[in-house]
Protein backbone atom coordinates (compact mmCIF):
# COMPACT_ATOMS: atom_id res chain seq x y z
CA UNK A 1 0.00 0.00 0.00
CA UNK A 2 1.39 3.25 -1.20
CA UNK A 3 0.72 6.74 0.19
CA UNK A 4 1.89 9.79 -1.45
CA UNK A 5 1.06 13.42 -1.40
CA UNK A 6 2.63 17.08 -2.61
CA UNK A 7 3.07 19.30 -0.01
CA UNK A 8 3.85 22.98 0.07
CA UNK A 9 6.51 22.86 2.59
CA UNK A 10 7.95 20.81 5.37
CA UNK A 11 6.43 22.71 7.55
CA UNK A 12 2.85 22.55 6.47
CA UNK A 13 3.41 18.77 6.25
CA UNK A 14 4.67 19.21 10.08
CA UNK A 15 1.65 21.20 10.60
CA UNK A 16 -0.86 18.56 9.32
CA UNK A 17 1.06 15.29 11.25
CA UNK A 18 1.03 17.16 14.33
CA UNK A 19 -2.30 19.54 14.53
CA UNK A 20 -4.82 17.88 12.83
CA UNK A 21 -6.92 14.40 13.14
CA UNK A 22 -3.79 12.61 11.87
CA UNK A 23 -1.96 12.49 14.88
CA UNK A 24 -5.19 9.78 16.17
CA UNK A 25 -4.82 7.47 13.75
CA UNK A 26 -0.96 7.78 13.56
CA UNK A 27 -1.10 6.60 17.46
CA UNK A 28 -3.04 3.76 16.30
CA UNK A 29 -0.77 2.88 13.55
CA UNK A 30 -0.28 -0.47 15.03
CA UNK A 31 -3.50 -1.69 15.04
CA UNK A 32 -3.04 -2.07 11.21
CA UNK A 33 0.95 -2.57 10.20
CA UNK A 34 3.91 -3.94 11.47
CA UNK A 35 7.26 -2.02 11.42
CA UNK A 36 9.51 -4.04 9.03
CA UNK A 37 12.70 -2.89 9.75
CA UNK A 38 13.68 -0.58 6.47
CA UNK A 39 12.61 2.94 5.34
CA UNK A 40 9.61 3.20 4.48
CA UNK A 41 8.95 6.91 4.19
CA UNK A 42 11.07 9.03 1.96
CA UNK A 43 10.65 13.08 1.36
CA UNK A 44 12.02 14.68 -1.56
CA UNK A 45 11.52 17.98 -3.30
CA UNK A 46 9.61 18.23 -6.72
CA UNK A 47 9.25 21.87 -8.83
CA UNK A 48 6.61 23.12 -8.73
CA UNK A 49 3.36 21.87 -10.35
CA UNK A 50 4.98 18.44 -11.04
CA UNK A 51 3.02 15.53 -10.17
CA UNK A 52 5.31 12.45 -8.51
CA UNK A 53 4.78 9.32 -10.03
CA UNK A 54 4.78 5.86 -8.08
CA UNK A 55 8.11 5.03 -9.92
CA UNK A 56 9.52 8.39 -8.60
CA UNK A 57 8.71 7.01 -5.33
CA UNK A 58 10.11 3.94 -5.61
CA UNK A 59 13.29 5.01 -6.88
CA UNK A 60 13.49 7.46 -4.06
CA UNK A 61 13.04 5.12 -1.36
CA UNK A 62 15.34 3.09 -2.98
CA UNK A 63 18.09 5.93 -2.59
CA UNK A 64 17.01 6.39 0.58
CA UNK A 65 17.74 3.14 1.42
CA UNK A 66 21.12 2.60 -0.29
CA UNK A 67 22.60 6.22 0.74
CA UNK A 68 20.78 7.21 3.57
CA UNK A 69 19.26 11.14 3.90
CA UNK A 70 20.63 13.29 0.90
CA UNK A 71 19.30 16.32 -0.30
CA UNK A 72 18.07 13.66 -3.53
CA UNK A 73 15.71 11.31 -0.23
CA UNK A 74 15.41 12.25 2.79
CA UNK A 75 13.50 11.86 5.47
CA UNK A 76 11.45 13.98 8.32
CA UNK A 77 13.93 13.36 10.63
CA UNK A 78 16.90 14.76 8.54
CA UNK A 79 15.27 17.43 6.19
CA UNK A 80 16.82 19.20 3.50
CA UNK A 81 15.70 22.63 2.18
CA UNK A 82 14.80 22.93 -1.35
CA UNK A 83 17.59 23.74 -3.68
CA UNK B 1 45.18 15.18 42.79
CA UNK B 2 42.68 17.60 40.11
CA UNK B 3 41.09 15.91 37.29
CA UNK B 4 40.52 17.35 34.22
CA UNK B 5 38.71 20.51 34.36
CA UNK B 6 34.71 19.83 33.69
CA UNK B 7 33.33 21.20 30.51
CA UNK B 8 30.93 23.96 31.65
CA UNK B 9 27.48 24.42 29.39
CA UNK B 10 27.98 26.53 26.58
CA UNK B 11 28.41 30.08 27.18
CA UNK B 12 24.87 30.62 25.28
CA UNK B 13 23.42 28.47 27.98
CA UNK B 14 25.21 30.29 31.19
CA UNK B 15 24.36 33.64 29.59
CA UNK B 16 20.62 32.76 29.47
CA UNK B 17 20.34 31.70 32.77
CA UNK B 18 22.10 34.79 33.87
CA UNK B 19 19.35 36.97 32.36
CA UNK B 20 17.10 35.41 34.15
CA UNK B 21 18.92 35.53 37.80
CA UNK B 22 17.09 39.54 38.17
CA UNK B 23 13.67 38.94 39.29
CA UNK B 24 12.35 42.47 37.85
CA UNK B 25 13.01 40.93 34.38
CA UNK B 26 12.36 37.18 34.92
CA UNK B 27 8.81 38.65 35.95
CA UNK B 28 9.09 40.55 32.06
CA UNK B 29 10.12 37.10 31.05
CA UNK B 30 7.10 35.52 32.37
CA UNK B 31 4.54 37.95 31.26
CA UNK B 32 5.89 37.48 28.01
CA UNK B 33 5.80 33.72 27.71
CA UNK B 34 2.20 33.70 29.28
CA UNK B 35 1.21 36.25 26.80
CA UNK B 36 1.26 33.50 23.32
CA UNK B 37 1.29 36.68 21.48
CA UNK B 38 4.35 38.90 20.60
CA UNK B 39 3.98 41.75 22.72
CA UNK B 40 5.16 45.41 22.50
CA UNK B 41 7.57 47.79 25.69
CA UNK B 42 4.14 49.45 26.08
CA UNK B 43 1.93 46.79 26.58
CA UNK B 44 4.88 44.98 29.12
CA UNK B 45 5.54 48.19 30.80
CA UNK B 46 1.82 48.72 31.51
CA UNK B 47 1.17 45.05 32.66
CA UNK B 48 3.73 44.88 35.24
CA UNK B 49 3.44 48.50 36.27
CA UNK B 50 6.87 49.81 35.33
CA UNK B 51 8.65 52.59 33.02
CA UNK B 52 8.48 52.23 29.36
CA UNK B 53 12.59 52.23 29.35
CA UNK B 54 13.01 49.75 32.15
CA UNK B 55 10.62 47.37 30.20
CA UNK B 56 12.96 47.63 26.97
CA UNK B 57 16.39 47.50 28.91
CA UNK B 58 15.37 44.35 30.38
CA UNK B 59 13.04 43.42 27.01
CA UNK B 60 16.31 44.03 24.75
CA UNK B 61 18.74 42.20 27.34
CA UNK B 62 16.23 38.51 27.38
CA UNK B 63 16.50 39.24 23.38
CA UNK B 64 20.24 39.73 23.59
CA UNK B 65 20.04 36.08 25.65
CA UNK B 66 18.28 34.47 22.88
CA UNK B 67 15.28 34.09 25.12
CA UNK B 68 13.12 36.42 23.22
CA UNK B 69 12.84 36.95 19.55
CA UNK B 70 12.44 39.91 18.02
CA UNK B 71 10.01 41.32 15.29
CA UNK B 72 8.54 44.83 13.85
CA UNK B 73 5.08 45.65 13.21
CA UNK B 74 2.82 48.79 12.90
CA UNK B 75 0.32 48.30 15.85
CA UNK B 76 -3.29 49.40 15.77
CA UNK B 77 -3.66 48.62 11.67
CA UNK B 78 -2.21 51.97 10.46
CA UNK B 79 -0.27 51.67 7.94
CA UNK B 80 1.58 53.87 4.93
CA UNK B 81 2.83 57.45 5.61
CA UNK B 82 2.07 58.91 8.90
CA UNK B 83 1.52 55.64 10.61
CA UNK B 84 4.90 56.06 12.26
CA UNK B 85 7.39 53.73 13.08
CA UNK B 86 7.09 50.04 13.54
CA UNK B 87 7.09 48.72 16.86
CA UNK B 88 9.48 46.76 18.10
CA UNK B 89 7.70 43.36 19.38
CA UNK B 90 8.84 39.99 21.63
CA UNK B 91 7.98 36.39 21.69
CA UNK B 92 8.93 34.05 23.77
CA UNK B 93 12.02 32.18 21.42
CA UNK B 94 11.84 28.20 20.57
CA UNK B 95 15.18 28.08 20.90
CA UNK B 96 15.37 25.40 23.61
CA UNK B 97 18.47 26.15 26.43
CA UNK B 98 19.28 23.36 28.63
CA UNK B 99 21.74 23.99 31.96
CA UNK B 100 22.54 20.86 33.68
CA UNK B 101 25.67 20.16 35.91
CA UNK B 102 27.10 17.44 36.10
CA UNK B 103 26.33 17.80 32.30
CA UNK B 104 23.12 15.43 31.61
CA UNK B 105 21.76 14.91 28.13
CA UNK B 106 18.25 13.34 28.48
CA UNK B 107 17.14 14.43 25.16
CA UNK B 108 19.67 12.17 22.99
CA UNK B 109 18.36 9.02 25.11
CA UNK B 110 14.80 9.82 24.15
CA UNK B 111 15.94 9.90 20.40
CA UNK B 112 17.37 6.77 20.97
CA UNK B 113 14.89 5.26 22.83
CA UNK B 114 12.07 6.80 20.67
CA UNK B 115 13.86 5.36 17.52
CA UNK B 116 14.10 1.45 19.00
CA UNK B 117 9.95 1.68 20.22
CA UNK B 118 9.40 2.81 16.30
CA UNK B 119 11.91 -0.08 15.16
CA UNK B 120 10.38 -2.71 17.18
CA UNK B 121 6.67 -1.65 16.40
CA UNK B 122 5.79 -1.36 20.17
CA UNK B 123 3.88 2.17 20.84
CA UNK B 124 1.18 0.09 22.21
CA UNK B 125 3.78 -0.51 25.02
CA UNK B 126 4.77 2.93 25.47
CA UNK B 127 1.78 4.29 25.76
CA UNK B 128 0.73 1.79 28.26
CA UNK B 129 3.29 2.53 30.41
CA UNK B 130 3.01 6.67 29.83
CA UNK B 131 -0.63 6.08 31.15
CA UNK B 132 0.55 4.05 34.03
CA UNK B 133 3.11 7.10 34.67
CA UNK B 134 0.11 9.88 34.56
CA UNK B 135 -1.81 7.55 37.06
CA UNK B 136 0.76 7.78 39.37
CA UNK B 137 0.82 11.70 39.59
CA UNK B 138 -3.57 11.67 39.43
CA UNK B 139 -3.32 12.59 42.74
CA UNK B 140 -2.62 16.12 42.70
CA UNK B 141 -4.92 18.39 41.17
CA UNK B 142 -4.93 18.22 37.12
CA UNK B 143 -3.44 21.76 36.62
CA UNK B 144 -0.23 21.44 39.10
CA UNK B 145 0.30 18.02 37.60
CA UNK B 146 0.16 19.28 33.84
CA UNK B 147 2.50 22.57 35.33
CA UNK B 148 4.68 20.52 36.92
CA UNK B 149 5.18 18.38 33.87
CA UNK B 150 5.67 21.77 31.71
CA UNK B 151 2.79 21.60 29.33
CA UNK B 152 2.22 25.65 30.77
CA UNK B 153 -1.88 24.97 30.90
CA UNK B 154 -4.13 27.52 31.13
CA UNK B 155 -7.86 27.44 31.22
CA UNK B 156 -10.58 28.60 28.40
CA UNK B 157 -14.17 28.38 29.66
CA UNK B 158 -14.23 24.80 30.16
CA UNK B 159 -11.44 23.25 28.70
CA UNK B 160 -7.08 23.25 29.60
CA UNK B 161 -5.71 24.18 26.87
CA UNK B 162 -1.82 23.89 27.01
CA UNK B 163 1.04 26.44 25.82
CA UNK B 164 3.67 24.00 25.74
CA UNK B 165 5.09 20.65 24.47
CA UNK B 166 7.91 19.75 27.34
CA UNK B 167 8.68 17.06 24.41
CA UNK B 168 8.51 19.43 21.15
CA UNK B 169 12.36 18.09 20.04
CA UNK B 170 11.57 14.56 20.21
CA UNK B 171 8.09 14.95 19.30
CA UNK B 172 9.36 16.72 15.82
CA UNK B 173 11.59 13.50 15.38
CA UNK B 174 9.22 11.08 16.68
CA UNK B 175 5.62 12.24 15.89
CA UNK B 176 3.75 8.49 16.52
CA UNK B 177 5.88 7.56 19.65
CA UNK B 178 6.16 10.99 21.08
CA UNK B 179 2.79 12.24 20.73
CA UNK B 180 0.85 9.42 21.38
CA UNK B 181 2.95 8.86 24.67
CA UNK B 182 2.50 12.47 25.54
CA UNK B 183 -1.45 12.42 25.22
CA UNK B 184 -1.67 8.90 27.52
CA UNK B 185 0.64 10.61 29.96
CA UNK B 186 -2.23 13.11 30.19
CA UNK B 187 -5.09 10.98 30.23
CA UNK B 188 -6.55 11.24 33.78
CA UNK B 189 -10.27 9.36 33.91
CA UNK B 190 -11.86 11.04 36.92
CA UNK B 191 -10.34 14.68 35.66
CA UNK B 192 -13.28 17.29 35.88
CA UNK B 193 -11.84 19.35 32.98
CA UNK B 194 -10.57 17.58 29.84
CA UNK B 195 -6.95 18.75 28.63
CA UNK B 196 -7.02 20.29 25.26
CA UNK B 197 -4.27 20.35 23.24
CA UNK B 198 -3.50 23.66 21.46
CA UNK B 199 -0.11 23.20 19.87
Amino acid sequence: MVNLSVWRSLEALREFTFRSGHLDILRRRREWFRPFGDAFAVVWWVPEGHVPTLGEAEERLDLLRREGPTPRAFTFRDPFPAS
Amino acid sequence: MVGRVPDLPDEQEIDALAALADTRRRAVYEHVAAAGDALSRDQVAEALGIGRNLAAHHLDRLAEAGLLDVSFARLGGRDGPGAGRPAKLYRRSAAEHAFSLPPRGYRALAEVFADAVEDAGVEPALYVAARRHGARLAGRPAEETLRRLGYEPYADGDVWRLRNCPFDGVARTHPGAVCGANLALRTRPRCARSAATSW
